[in-house]
């Protein structure tokens, strides 16, 4: 799947940039007289299937031509470079608080009587606090929000609790790892664990670890696709922004390299959690094997 | 039923609350809110401020009259001149109210004929075409003789009486007697203009009479051109200036001093007037914040220029701020300088204002703004008067931003009107006159030519495609 | 200009960008789509352009006279139809080649090519009929009749031919639209959010702001806080329920800019039930403007010096190409509303009007940044036509799509939409309301098409005199009033907000920047 994804998304991207109603050119520069010549040097006069060779060639040699319309003219590989530690920095701080609530959940230090509550806060969607920081961080930084580097750390701080937070991440993220653990420690090899006064969690973290890393996986994709939403919200030039700004402006070129970023994001997510799906069996075929029915 | 926006405005009045305090920079003295400075940066001597016409009316005693008006709210607070005609029509103890309103409107008028005058000039003389008849000799003739530019006026008027039309015949051959002769005002010529307007009555707002004065054909496909002259706004000048005389006689020469930075350029100079005994009444609202003021405008707008600001920069407000900004020797006057002046003396009169009202009062910074504007005008002024043309040009677009609301005064704007279509610029002089029609009968005299003027332009420039 | 003079402008410059680092920012209602001239859409296009180009000639804002900062001498040639210019010299390009004949030639050139798809170089093809290079510093350029005042026909923006390799098909999506080479008193470069500009020090430019920053401001409450808090120093165009407090401030000026501007509502007449001239009429006497204007701008009702005047037709009420017979309608008259839809074959029912059986409702959008300028009047026009039983859904469009296919015809999905235009000494609205074919109606919303409106815009066209001209117009704007293929509004007056500490910050009419070697920041 993760090797597929980046061939795959601009592929249904291209089918659907043709199945738009008109030519793909006047979608690009509506009006243009003169098209003709625009249709040849985007590729666009000879069919879906020479647009998405041509692409993906140049694409696999960092090449991903122009912006038509988001910042027109500029080479799509000079914005979106930035752009992807930007995206990744934003959901990497986004899991520090999902990540502490987990273990905390985990741990069993969070009462269930406090679950409503943090189910309560998980109705509420990203793009509501994200649109109350932005007044903020507007008001504070001014015109200067755009780049600077102060208003670039707050935005993406703020970006990232709101990540971690909103959209039922925190309660997902609680309510998920304390029901694994819980089930986990209703396993009879843990209740005989016990009685050897070993600790729970040393007994029950190796056999819920992969299940762990598939939540983890899937809080990760979670998170990325409310990036977008906290990204265009809060301005942060980040994979999410462009991919909006993009679609919004019908900037296809730029749309299919976004959105070609997420799938490699994602797709390296896959990759991440299926080396340690690979860890953490080779370390349970390692751990000697409690038989069933007691202790030899 | 709710508008969307309302919720969103919550969310921003949310955002507002929550935001952390602001570092800006102090503000500068006498900003709203701040308490009375004790010392604040003089450009008007002390004693002079106190004796300028918005620090006076800081005494509730004094204003009172003033504010309880309806003929001044709405001369000074509106700029209508009808509704405050009619405030004050029959009520004696406001004799100078009216006499204001004249005066206000004899150089109301006065501009807007040099707006058709100069507008004439530019479409018919220096952009002249085949399609345009032979009639706007007569027209251009007339204008000319307004601007004291002799240019074949005699030759032209001349030739315009061959027209078919009997009632510009008769216009022509008026003003061709005229020509050549320094009779002020030229009463013959004037009662061969259209518009009847009678004896000038006090309290009466005549209009130009039926518009257009006259049909006539262009040259190349015969389509009807309508026209006006100019010279009929003259009539309404005259009017208005003698109204203003009879409606308070002892004022004569205030008033007239108060006229001379509006008068056209073939009027006589008349005599230079000193020191003047100007009433409360004549300055109240307006940029003349000393009688001496009156008198120093009048003597720069004559042409001297920096001398003027040397003899009166110790009598005059005006004189006083902007002296510091000329420079005798070049001369020049530093546009800068007279717009950071403008400002201090703003603040000072504010500051005196609050001393005297024991805080900030309503009507504090309107009455301040129109001195801040009368000294950016009186440096526009001299700048005009010493042959400074860029810094003229750049003050007089200063004090058109400056002129807002209370500050809209509607003869000044008409002066950068009739600028404005002297320089060709027809998009901001139409916006200027048409801001006026309505408001004061029959300006809209000067919009014949002006409108030719703007569509000639217009069809001779650079492509144009709207834009969103 | 001397080396000396260089050598000075740039000390000064750099002395100015070490001292102070303080960028100068202001606000605008979006970003520029592109910085390349041929390719202006919309007005901040205009504008952000007239920092980083020179136009061959250009009026002073000042005193309106014809200046040019480019050319130093010229004399007309060939009977008229010709005009022979002589270069200032020491000016350089952005990137410090110098500014040549050849430029001025490849500039011409480039427009009359038919492979660079520019509307504004449309527009001169029509006059242009080529370019001569007579030496490095003289150039020709030839028309294609006899005009008067040739030198006003030569507004363009000239372009360097080595940024395009001699190129003259110039495509909107080259790099040069973000990253552009002028001889402007600044260097422009665009961004994702802003667009920076640094100044440079040429023979004929010596700017004194050493860097610029232009932003999309949003909303414009939080505009106007973060310009009195100093986070900005400008706000291009202020909308007019802030104005007073703009006035009322003593770190602030409002300044005015002299822009044309109508606001109008289009029509999808090719849709049923608006492809009924009586239905369009109904939905006339359904708006009432002055409570409209009274909400979304704040203008009561008989305020003197209003900066919103009601409009009847294509052109703003001063405008001697306004038909002032025509009047503007200020108040809704259900009855008139109701009698016209009944007529068209609509029927009330339970308060809401139906056609062939359905209620009728409009899909209704807006250019999103005119938000700024009139809040809400999105949602207040919609309130009306619900009250008068037509119900609607509201959108905001943004600028980017506005400009690629709401103006292009490509927004056919909508029934209304409300925008603004723009316009300066040149009124001509032909591109509004022709048919669209090639080279015609480019601007034409909805594709809006009627035949006695296309001749009287061919009258215009082919006027041999400004009163056929005008006298077209005048009739036009009689059958557009009937026709109603818009909904007209008003004019807005344009004002700007800058902080005190920018001096000398005089404002050209409709180019806005042109002035901008004398603006000084003392912040």
């Amino acid at each position: 799947m993760a090797l597929v994804l980046p061939f795959a998304v601009p592929a249904i991207i291209t089918l659907l940039i043709w199945a738009l109603p008109g030519s793909p050119v006047s979608i690009i520069c509506p009006g243009c007289d003169g098209a003709e010549g625009l249709a040849a040097r985007w590729n666009l006069d000879q069919g879906m299937v020479h647009f998405y060779t041509t692409w993906m060639g140049g694409a696999l040699h960092g090449d991903f031509g122009n912006s038509w319309r988001v910042v027109q003219g500029v080479p799509i590989a000079e914005l979106l470079g930035p752009a992807v530690p930007v995206t990744v920095t934003l959901i990497l701080l986004a899991m520090v608080p999902l990540l502490l609530a987990s273990a905390v959940a985990g741990l069993g230090w969070i009462p269930r009587q406090l679950d409503p509550l943090f189910q309560a806060i998980g109705l509420i969607p990203a793009m509501l606090p994200a649109l109350v920081v932005y007044a903020v961080i507007s008001l504070r930084f001014g015109a200067t929000m755009a780049d600077g580097p102060e208003s670039l750390t707050a935005k993406l701080l703020w970006g990232a609790i709101i990540l971690g937070i909103a959209d039922g991440a925190l309660s997902g993220a609680i309510v998920g790892t304390r029901s694994l653990f819980d089930n986990e420690r209703k396993q009879q090899y843990v209740l005989v664990a016990q009685l050897r006064g070993e600790g729970v969690l040393s007994n029950t973290l190796p056999n819920v670890a992969g299940a762990l890393v598939g939540q983890i996986r899937g809080r990760m994709l979670h998170l990325l696709s409310g990036a977008v939403i906290v990204e265009a919200v809060l301005r942060i030039d980040g994979l999410g922004d462009y991919l909006w700004r993009a679609t919004l402006m019908q900037d296809f070129g730029l749309v299919l390299a976004a959105a070609t970023g997420f799938a490699l994001v994602s797709g390296s997510i896959l990759m991440l959690q299926a080396l340690l799906e690979v860890a953490v069996a080779w370390h349970q075929r390692r751990s000697p094997v409690v038989p069933v029915g007691g202790v030899a | 039923m709710i508008t969307s926006n309302r919720w969103w405005a919550g969310l921003f009045l949310l955002a507002i609350g929550c935001s952390p305090p602001t570092e800006t920079s102090p503000a500068p003295a006498g900003s709203s809110g701040d308490p009375v400075p004790a010392e604040t940066s003089t450009v008007i001597p002390g004693a002079m401020v106190s004796s300028t016409w918005p620090v006076l009316m800081a005494d509730d005693a004094r204003r009172a009259p003033f504010e309880s008006h309806p003929g001044w709210a709405a001369l000074v607070m509106q700029r209508d001149y009808p509704a405050a005609l009619a405030a004050f029509g029959g009520d004696a103890s406001h004799a100078l109210g009216q006499a204001r309103v004249h005066a206000e409107l004899a150089a109301a008028y006065r501009q807007a004929l040099l707006v058709g005058a100069n507008a004439t000039v530019q479409i018919y003389g220096e952009n002249r075409r085949d399609e345009d008849p032979a009639e706007v000799d007569c027209l251009l003739a007339v204008s000319y003789r307004m601007l004291a530019v002799e240019d074949s006026n005699a030759q032209r008027l001349a030739s315009c009486q061959t027209t078919e039309i009997s009632e510009l015949k008769a216009h022509a051959e008026a003003w061709q007697a005229w020509t050549g002769s320094d009779n002020w005002p030229p009463a013959d010529a004037l009662a061969a203009t259209p518009g009847q307007l009678g004896e000038p009555t006090v309290g009466a707002l005549p209009d130009a009479g039926t518009l257009p004065h006259w049909r006539t054909v262009d040259l190349v496909e015969g389509l009807e051109i309508q026209t006006a002259s100019p010279a009929g706004l003259l009539g309404l000048a005259m009017f208005h200036e003698q109204a203003a005389i009879a409606a308070a006689p002892q004022a004569e020469a205030a008033l007239r001093a108060s006229l001379v930075p509006f008068r056209l350029p073939s009027e006589p100079a008349g005599e230079l007037p000193g020191l003047l005994e100007v009433p409360l009444d004549l300055l109240f609202g307006s940029p003349m914040l000393v009688p001496a003021d009156l008198s120093f405008m009048a003597d720069v707008t004559r042409g001297s220029g920096a001398t003027a600001v040397e003899t009166w920069k110790d009598r005059s407000a005006l004189a006083a701020a902007v002296a510091p900004c000329v420079d005798l020797a070049a001369p020049s006057i530093d546009v800068g300088c007279v717009n950071e002046n403008a400002s201090r003396a703003f603040d000072q009169m504010r500051t005196a204002m609050e001393i005297l009202s024991g805080g900030e009062q309503g009507y504090h910074r309107p009455f301040a703004e129109l001195g801040r504007l009368g000294i950016v005008r009186a440096g526009e002024a001299v700048a005009e008067s010493i042959g400074d043309e860029t810094s003229m040009g750049l003050l007089r677009l200063n004090a058109l931003d400056l002129s807002i609301g209370t500050s809209a005064e509607p003869h000044y704007l008409l002066s950068i009107a009739a600028w404005d279509a002297g320089n060709r610029n027809s998009s901001r002089a139409s916006d200027s006159l048409h801001a006026q029609v309505g408001h004061i009968p029959g300006v809209e005299v000067a919009r014949f030519p002006l409108e030719a003027l703007h569509v000639r332009m217009s069809r001779e420039s650079a492509p144009g495609v709207p834009m969103h | 200009m001397g080396r000396s003079r260089h050598l000075l402008v740039a000390a000064g410059i750099s002395a100015a960008m070490l001292s102070t680092g303080a960028a100068l920012t202001y606000y605008e209602g979006a970003l520029p789509t592109t910085l390349n001239p041929l390719y202006a859409a919309k007005m901040v296009d205009y504008r952000a352009q007239e920092l980083v180009f020179d136009r061959l000639w250009y009026h002073s804002p000042i005193n309106n006279e014809l200046e040019s900062r480019l050319v130093q001498g010229w004399e007309l040639t060939d009977g008229g139809k010709g005009i022979k210019l002589e270069l200032a010299s020491g000016i350089k390009w952005h990137d410090g080649k110098p500014f040549t004949a050849n430029d001025i030639c490849f500039t011409v050139k480039s427009m009359l090519d038919t492979g660079t798809p520019s509307p504004i170089a449309e527009g001169y093809r029509d006059i242009l009929a080529g370019c001569t290079e007579e030496s490095r510093s003289t150039a020709i350029v030839h028309f294609t009749r006899i005009v008067h005042n040739p030198r006003e026909r030569l507004g363009f923006s000239v372009l360097p031919e080595h940024a395009f390799d001699g190129n003259t098909a110039i495509s909107p999506d080259l790099e040069f639209s973000a990253r552009p080479t002028g001889t402007g008193p600044m260097k422009g470069s665009r961004g994702t959010r802003g667009v920076t500009f640094q100044a440079f020090a040429n023979g004929h430019h010596a700017p004194n702001i050493p860097q610029m920053q232009l932003q999309e401001s949003g909303d414009p409450l939080l505009a106007i806080k973060a310009l009195i808090n100093n986070s900005v120093q400008g706000i291009i165009e202020v909308a007019p329920n802030f104005r007073a407090d703009v006035s009322a401030s003593d770190e602030l000026a409002l300044k005015s800019y002299d822009l044309r501007s109508w606001w109008f509502v289009a029509i999808n007449s090719k849709k049923a039930p608006l492809d009924d001239r009586r239905v369009r009429q109904a939905l006339n006497f359904m708006l009432d403007r002055t409570e409209l204007r009274e909400k979304s701008i704040g203008v009561k009702p008989g305020e003197r010096n209003s900066p919103c005047e009601f409009i009847s037709g294509p052109f703003v009420p001063s405008s001697p190409y306004y038909n002032r017979s025509v009047p503007a309608v200020e108040r809704s008259d259900q009855g008139q509303a109701e009698a016209l839809l009944t007529e068209a074959g609509m029927e009330k029912v339970g308060g809401r009007w139906q056609f062939k059986g359905q209620p009728v409702s409009f899909r209704m959008g807006m250019e999103k940044s005119l938000d700024n300028e009139a809040p809400d009047i999105l949602s207040y026009i919609s309130n009306q036509f619900e009250a008068a039983g037509i119900g609607s859904q509201v959108y905001k469009i943004p600028p980017d799509k506005w400009t690629t296919e709401a103006i292009t015809g490509h927004l056919t999905d909508y029934d209304l939409l409300v925008g603004k235009w723009s316009f300066g000494q040149v009124e001509d609205v032909n591109e509004l309301f022709y048919t669209r074919s090639r080279g015609k109606g480019t601007r034409n919303i909805f594709n809006y098409s009627e035949q006695e409106v296309d001749r009287l815009l061919a009258q215009y066209d082919v006027a041999k005199t400004d009163t056929a001209a005008r006298d077209a117009y005048h009739k036009l704007h009689r059958k557009l009033a009937e026709d109603l293929p818009y909904l007209f509004l008003w004019k807005l007056d344009t004002k700007s907000a800058w902080r005190t500490e920018v001096k000398s910050n005089t404002i050209a009419p409709y180019y806005y920047f042109t002035q901008f070697d004398s603006w000084r920041y003392e912040g």
